[in-house]
């Protein structure tokens, strides 16, 4: 029997089609249906619930809601250290906006000024357990190395916080947009063994776009373990209760070392942007790194880390005509200006978002979110934190 | 239902060389994609170690009936035959040596993808050629 041949370009062809329909849908299952679906976050038992250590029993957290707490100001974690920071009374909350008045209140109170001459302060928040300023550096002609400007446009957070507990994450299964985030914070503390809850931050910035399960392979929320591995593909950020941030790189990575001290929040996105003794790091490994995320300019968030409970978020707006955005190095060198001890590099590019008290002050390109990084008020719940060793919400 | 036994080999073999080339031009898609941009993980993920694995047990299945004929063909056709059946049993082997293919992420790993790819591709190409010349020769007796 004859078999009629199909001509060799309709073959062609047909597997042209067939290719296309295989490269789509990988795609569907490997990019699109890996981000819109909830992915497997497993509900972790108490034993993953890293416990906050208890190191005095008399501490009390004090309520911001409750204006009978006369417990003495200089409770918390921080508060021995920053107790200046803070205002001395439990109902009394300065809220700034505007720059001049904000000059004049961290003059008033001798605080630090920025003297940049393109910047302008464009928030101030003082509580009894926080204090943030964040300043808005606007610079058409911002030295980014020796031999060359750019225009950039650069938000500040200067942050002093009393708790750990005011360092906080807010994270969900699928992607949703900033604003939702912060609504609902407090999306991931149904658990066991919790004491605290937040209110809206004051604060926020993008996170380590943990839904990425290809890259997040290790991840921390308000003391919850939520990913593990025993391998690191790329740098991660520890913050502990003690206050102290660490950079791990995948050799430096010790899981056991790091469960041990109490993890309190683990990102993975990096990389780490400042050597041991707080220079900025002037190579990137491409290794895991792509070279365009490394050396273009791109929209930037990022985290700095003076000393426990004094913290600071970066972000920078890019992709703009009159804001480029910063090559990872800049990046590195803005923060070592800063003079932080730590910093890290959080998920940028259209991710690279931000929000201050009530105003989202850079919004990316409005790129759906997994998770968001707040400093906010956080309010007891019960009397365990101390005796049991609760975690935020 | 009787199976010819035949009948099913030749349908298996004219598939074979299609499905092969497919599969392998994904793969190079990937390996290009993934020089540019690793973070997405286009190799380095289950979805594609799954396809690999697939495609070795193709190209084997392939080079099984273009071996038959490899005697009236080049000399680099013949070489091309056994670098295809080797790269395709190195991944087979250790797909079962280990499991989670952590070995996939190395250098070495990763030039022998690329020769597997790039070579079982243009031996599909020629198998497609092969089938069809098969039929031919049928349609001609």
């Amino acid at each position: 029997m004859k078999r009629k041949l199909f001509p060799l370009w309709l073959v062609i062809v047909a597997d042209i089609l067939l290719l296309a329909i295989g490269l789509c849908t990988f795609a569907y299952f490997h990019h699109i249906r890996i981000l819109w679906a909830p992915f497997d976050l497993h509900e972790p038992t108490a034993l993953e619930i890293y416990q906050k250590p208890n190191k005095n029993s008399n501490e009390k957290v004090l309520d911001i809601k409750n204006p009978d707490d006369n417990t003495p100001l200089t409770h918390g974690d921080f508060g021995e250290r920053f107790g200046s920071f803070f205002t001395n009374s439990v109902t009394k909350v300065n809220n700034l906006t505007k720059d001049a008045e904000i000059r004049g209140f961290l003059e008033l109170h001798g605080f630090t000024v920025s003297d940049n001459l393109n910047s302008k302060y464009i928030g101030l928040y003082q509580s009894k357990d926080v204090f943030i300023t964040v300043e808005k550096i606007n610079d058409l002609g911002y030295v980014v190395s020796a031999d060359e400007t750019m225009m950039e446009t650069i938000y500040i957070y200067d942050i002093y916080i009393r708790n750990i507990e005011n360092f906080y994450t807010s994270a969900y299964e699928t992607r949703t947009s900033l604003s939702n985030l912060i609504k609902n914070v407090g999306y991931l503390t149904n658990a066991n063994g919790i004491s605290f809850a937040a209110g809206l931050p004051i604060a926020a910035i993008n996170g380590d776009y943990w839904g990425n399960t290809n890259q997040t392979l290790t991840a921390v929320r308000n003391g919850k373990l939520y990913l593990e591995t025993d391998e690191l593909q790329t740098d991660i950020l520890v913050l502990y209760y003690d206050g102290a941030m660490e950079v791990y790189t995948k050799d430096t990575y010790d899981k056991e070392a790091i469960n041990q001290r109490g993890p309190y929040q683990i990102w993975n996105f990096g990389p780490g942007l400042l050597d041991d003794q707080g220079y900025a790091i002037k190579q990137f490994s491409s290794d895991f790194y792509d070279n365009n995320v490394i050396t273009t300019a791109h929209p930037r968030t990022g985290i700095g880390y003076y000393e426990p409970g004094h913290y600071c978020f970066v972000t920078v707006e890019g992709r703009k005509a009159k804001a480029q955005g910063f090559r990872m190095v800049h990046l590195a060198s803005f923060f070592e200006k800063l003079g932080c001890s730590v910093a890290y590099n959080m998920d940028g590019g259209g991710s690279s978002q931000s929000y201050f008290n009530g105003k989202i002050l850079y919004n990316g390109d409005g790129r759906h979110l997994f998770d968001i990084i707040c400093i906010g008020e956080v309010k007891s719940t019960a009397n365990t934190r101390r005796t049991s060793g609760g975690n935020a919400s | 239902m009787k199976i010819n036994r035949k009948r099913f080999l030749e349908v298996i073999y004219d598939i074979t060389p299609h499905l092969s080339l497919v599969l392998c031009l994904m793969h190079i898609t990937f390996l290009i994609v993934d020089l540019f941009n690793r973070a997405m993980a286009f190799v380095n993920n289950d979805i594609t170690k799954w396809l690999l694995l697939v495609s070795a047990v193709l190209a084997l299945t392939m080079c099984s009936d273009l071996h038959a004929h490899a005697d009236k063909t080049s000399r680099l056709f013949r070489v091309s035959l056994r670098v295809s059946v080797i790269t395709a049993c190195l991944i087979l082997f250790v797909f079962i040596l280990d499991h989670e293919t952590k070995i996939i992420n190395t250098t070495t790993t990763k030039y022998m993808l690329y020769i597997y790819t790039l070579n079982t591709a243009i031996l599909s190409f020629c198998g497609i050629l092969h089938r069809r010349k098969v039929y031919e020769q049928k349609n001609y007796q």
